[in-house]
């Protein structure tokens, strides 16, 4: 299990929990995160490999 | 008195002089200035009084849910600021009787090493209402703002993201004696 930062739509948000199989099995958001952060997550279907060569899961909702 | 007058007294703070931002704040704001590197995750969290049980609860940070004592202005990837404020007020409420208030302020590196280090910076305002500003706090309608008392620079070499970080200072403000100090062990 590995806790990555997650990004959506470059700022950071919370973590991601992700097992050895890279799948995720947990989503934590901060406090300081905007209102509607989880259903922006949601609708974008977080769940894949999405980890950066730096150690970020990147979601991004704008075009 | 001005707030000027405010920022002369802050000047002789550590010849042990009574610090007036200790004595009339209510809003301390624990800032972390990293100038260099990327991503400083910080750990801010109560010594005393001892307020949480779970590594989670105790610091307030990236990957942290920490307590309602504890105000993060959130997490930035790049370089600059990362702060944290507190009531006093609040905090006494709650535990009432204690005469002095310990914060730990804790760091790793997520992006790359800072050479530079990290410094501690600590604001103080009486009265009005605090306001996020980027990933610092302010408090444009505050009664007095005190000017900041700087810790000595830290250098932080923690890049281990599962851990609670690596100490940059504790510091400590004294309700009895009206004194801020910094503590790098």
């Amino acid at each position: 299990m590995e806790n990555i930062k997650l990004i959506l739509d470059g700022e950071s948000v919370g973590s991601v929990s992700i097992n050895d199989e890279g799948n995720i099995e947990d989503i934590f958001i901060h406090k300081t995160a905007p209102e509607g952060t989880f259903e922006k997550i949601s609708e974008n279907d977080p769940l894949g490999k999405k980890v950066n060569s730096e150690g970020y899961y990147i979601i991004t909702t704008q075009s | 008195m001005s707030p000027l007058s405010f920022g002369f007294a802050k000047s002789i703070i550590n010849a042990g002089v009574q610090d007036l931002a200790v004595q009339y704040g209510r809003y301390f704001v624990f800032e972390y200035q990293f100038t260099n590197g990327s991503d400083l995750d910080t750990r801010t969290g109560f010594i005393y009084p001892a307020i949480g049980t779970t590594s989670s609860d105790i610091y307030e940070g990236w990957d942290r849910a920490g307590n309602a004592f504890l105000y993060w202005g959130g997490d930035n990837t790049g370089n600059g600021f990362e702060s944290c404020y507190i009531d006093k007020d609040q905090v006494l409420a709650a535990y009432p009787g204690i005469t002095y208030i310990e914060i730990d302020l804790r760091c790793f590196w997520y992006g790359s090493y800072g050479s530079n280090g990290v410094v501690i910076k600590t604001n103080a305002y009486t009265g009005g209402s605090m306001v996020p500003s980027g990933f610092q706090w302010t408090n444009p309608t505050a009664t007095y703002s005190f000017p900041a008392v700087y810790s000595v620079s830290k250098n932080i070499t923690d890049t281990n993201k599962f851990g609670n970080g690596s100490r940059a200072a504790r510091v400590r403000l004294d309700f009895s004696n009206f004194t801020l100090t910094y503590y790098q062990d």
